[in-house]
């Protein structure tokens, strides 16, 4: 009796809570895989939620995807009206039969309009509510993120899921996109001494965004201005600079790589030089980090002096002119006008810092160090006296290979 | 048939001490830390760490002059057994008011996390039943458990660490003395009740091996305060000070942090058995103690008729704060705050009074 008694009040102690109250059947969820801000039309947002559409991720059978392998049907996308992002989320209850739920929420998406605006607001009530994660990437969407979202369709996934977070993971093999996702964008923004860097998306643009075939190298370029044809819809490379929540200013590619070498988030790019011996030919080099970037940081009347030295390497990767660099003596003119190249990046760089008067390469990170405590910090007011701070920049790039060739015949 | 004599080992004795003081971690400890050290926090557990150990110290200089007797009834023999009763109500209050908030507040991060269409009052009721069998098998089951679970308990938190090293930033060190020193010290000085937990040992002693009680202490007391300073050590690297200041749950939201590729996401439920193992050991420990308590005070031979009650009582004060803010404001207030310093003012008036009458005497009980 003691044992059946005991036996009863287990079994009741241990089904209760797996069914009574949370049970949750997956498949009775509508999984939001991505959340876009605009301002409202007829409320004060207009809050788009992509909602993945299973059956069509699943897969049709002999390899061939439901969607019809082009992504079509993987998700929809629904916009609503509302004052604030996460009423939103339980007005969508109104239009869809399954529960919508924000716990694999892989993108906010900000149009560009909203973040000038000022976005902070929308930041605290996120990080608060227990569906969301901090690993979200933030993006902020050239025109309107409900446009931007139902037309970003994947071409390669039917997975949009999968789609949105391998975009955003190029940022490990490209210069161009940043590393930043909600966490560190969050904590940048509360913090003095760094600014954050959001991704920069952009739908394609489809009439042509240079009028001549003058030379551009490609980190010039920015989301909504890549001269392109085919491909998907979407495409993200630059940043958006913030600071206590409001954008500043947008970053190149060649700019937001080198935010992230000063960030220590760099990992490889590659450059195109112009042949110091055949201007109009170019040797191609791969770059990535050599050491993590030194930084000195003193403080001479009231204002920064800052040092700072990039050393990186990589290989060569192709010599389109056949001029044999790879013998010893010449590596140093390539690895000297590779040096050049990047210094005049990353001077450009500083001066935008400067000019939008945003440290989003952290150098205040590196000038906090001199203080004993935080008051003390806070009280020299880093923002304040950045934009008038004296950088020098010294960049040291070194060959390491040469590819698998050593040295060219040219072509007869 | 004789019932065996309650006999805890070394290492159970240090585990079950470990874990009853640093269970905490896995609940709102720290947050405070962060508010008056700011980015020097990482320094209060260790200040923190030296007022336990001398309170430990002074435990152990008392409870050596009296072996196999545990606080209350030593407490009875010098200061008689009204003032003794005073005593005893103060060692009540840390058990039953620690394990109301613990269940409280376990049962909350389990609702704010995992389960959060469950009544709240059903979630408490888990854990107070699981409290209340464990607690109800006495020191001795409770120990061995524990001991069982440390490899659990530590392999897991090492691994969760290890995960979150990716995310360290170590410029949140800096400016390295946060709020000041002065502002440090203070800190760890208020808020040392969180280390009041070595109570235990006065209640535990009894079952101890003779000679062991200060090693006991000492690295009971030690681990813990290693383990509570690397939570908040890689809190706040992970989340890196002002932001680390918002958290309710540092230790959780920790476990939310980890990402290792596309397949190694949302692992919390993982990490989530490490903090309601420790803290059913708490509430099973505080049930026990408290019980413990209530009988030396009624001289019964018997604790286990104490252990429901304490359970009922321990479940009523869980729900007297109106909300979680609350909840976390009372346990900082009520708990981590100067009650280590009570606890030291009663262990020195018993030492005076050990001293002016002349009591106790056995200073090295390896002897007895």
């Amino acid at each position: 009796m003691k044992k059946a008694l005991s036996a009863i009040l287990l079994a009741v102690l241990l089904l209760s809570p797996a069914g009574c109250y949370d049970y949750s059947e997956p498949d009775e969820k509508a999984w939001v895989m991505a959340l876009g801000l605009d301002k409202g039309r007829q409320n004060v947002l207009t809050v788009t939620a992509v909602i993945a559409v299973p059956k069509n991720i699943a897969g049709g059978g002999g390899g061939q995807p439901a969607s019809g392998g082009g992504g079509q049907g993987g998700f929809i996308t629904v916009s609503l009206e509302t004052e604030t992002l996460l009423s939103a989320l339980e007005l969508l209850n109104a239009v869809m039969d399954r529960k919508a739920d924000l716990s694999h929420n892989k993108w906010f998406v900000f149009s560009r309009e909203l973040a000038e605006e000022g976005i902070g607001k929308y930041f605290a009530p996120i990080a608060r509510f227990y569906q969301f994660r901090r690993t979200s990437s933030v993006i902020v969407c050239q025109g309107r993120a409900e446009e931007f979202l139902a037309k970003g369709q994947p071409k390669l996934e039917d997975n949009v899921g999968k789609y949105y977070e391998l975009m955003h993971r190029g940022w490990r093999y490209t210069e161009f996109i940043p590393f930043d996702n909600f966490h560190h964008f969050y904590i940048k923004s509360s913090s003095p001494g760094i600014e954050p860097v959001a991704v920069l998306a952009a739908l394609e643009r489809k009439s042509p965004v240079y009028e001549t075939d003058a030379p551009k190298t490609m980190g010039r370029y920015q989301a909504g201005r890549i001269p392109r044809e085919g491909g998907g819809n979407i495409e993200i490379m630059g940043g958006a600079v913030f600071r206590a929540g409001k954008m500043l200013g947008t970053l190149n590619g060649d700019q937001v790589g080198v935010q992230k070498m000063f960030n220590g988030t760099f990992n490889r790019t590659i450059v195109d030089l112009p042949d110091p011996e055949h201007p109009d030919q170019y040797i191609i080099l791969e770059v990535e980090p050599r050491q993590a970037p030194e930084v000195r940081v003193q403080i001479s009347d009231g204002y920064p002096r800052i040092t700072a030295s990039l050393k990186l390497e990589g290989d060569i990767i192709s010599i389109q002119s056949g001029v044999n660099y790879t013998r010893p003596e010449r590596l140093p003119d390539l690895e000297r006008a590779v040096e050049e190249a990047l210094l005049e990046n990353v001077n450009n760089t500083v001066a935008k810092s400067q000019e939008l008067g945003a440290d989003f390469l952290g150098f205040g990170l590196h000038a906090k160090k001199l203080f004993r405590t935080w008051p003390e910090w806070e009280a020299y007011k880093w923002e304040e006296k950045y934009p008038l701070a004296e950088v020098t920049v010294n960049v040291d790039y070194r060959i390491r290979r040469s590819g698998l060739l050593h040295e060219m015949e040219p072509l007869q | 048939m004789m019932r065996q004599q309650t006999v805890i080992g070394v290492s159970e004795a240090v585990t079950i001490l470990f874990i009853f003081i640093s269970a905490k971690t896995f609940l709102s400890y720290g947050r405070q830390f962060f508010h008056e050290s700011y980015n020097a926090a990482w320094m209060v557990p260790l200040v923190q760490t030296f007022v336990g150990l001398a309170g430990v110290l002074l435990l152990v200089t008392l409870l050596q002059k009296f072996p196999g007797r545990n606080l209350v009834e030593i407490g009875e023999e010098l200061a008689g057994p009204y003032i003794n009763g005073l005593f005893a109500l103060f060692y009540l209050t840390v058990f039953i008011l620690g394990a109301a908030l613990t269940l409280r507040g376990v049962s909350e991060r389990v609702e704010a996390g995992y389960l959060p269409n469950t009544p709240i009052s059903m979630v408490v009721l888990f854990f107070a039943v699981g409290a209340v069998v464990v607690g109800y098998l006495g020191p001795e089951a409770v120990s061995r458990t524990a001991r069982f679970l440390l490899g659990v308990l530590l392999v897991t938190t090492m691994v969760l660490i290890a995960l979150t090293v990716p995310l360290w930033r170590f410029h949140t060190l800096y400016p390295l003395w946060g709020s000041g020193p002065l502002e440090i010290l203070k800190s760890g000085l208020t808020s040392s009740g969180d280390f009041v937990q070595i109570l235990l040992l006065g209640i535990i002693y009894p079952f101890l091996p003779g000679g062991k009680i200060k090693q006991v202490g000492v690295w009971g007391v030690a681990i813990a305060g290693f383990f509570m300073f690397t939570y908040i050590w890689t809190s706040l690297l992970v989340f890196t000070y002002p932001a680390v200041s918002e958290l309710a749950l540092p230790s959780f939201e920790i476990s939310r942090m980890v990402n290792i590729g596309r397949f190694g996401q949302r692992v919390e439920v993982l990490f989530m058995p490490v903090s309601i193992f420790a803290n059913l050991i708490f509430l099973s420990v505080s049930l026990y103690a408290a019980a413990s308590v209530l009988c030396s005070l009624c001289k019964l031979r018997d604790y286990r008729p104490f252990v429901p009650a304490m359970a009922v009582l321990v479940q009523t004060v869980a729900f007297i704060p109106q909300n979680v803010p609350q909840l976390i404001y009372w346990n900082e207030a009520y708990l981590s705050k100067y009650s280590l310093g009570a606890l030291a003012g009663i262990l020195l008036v018993l030492l005076l009074i050990t001293r002016f009458k002349g009591k106790g005497g056995v200073i090295d009980e390896k002897s007895t």
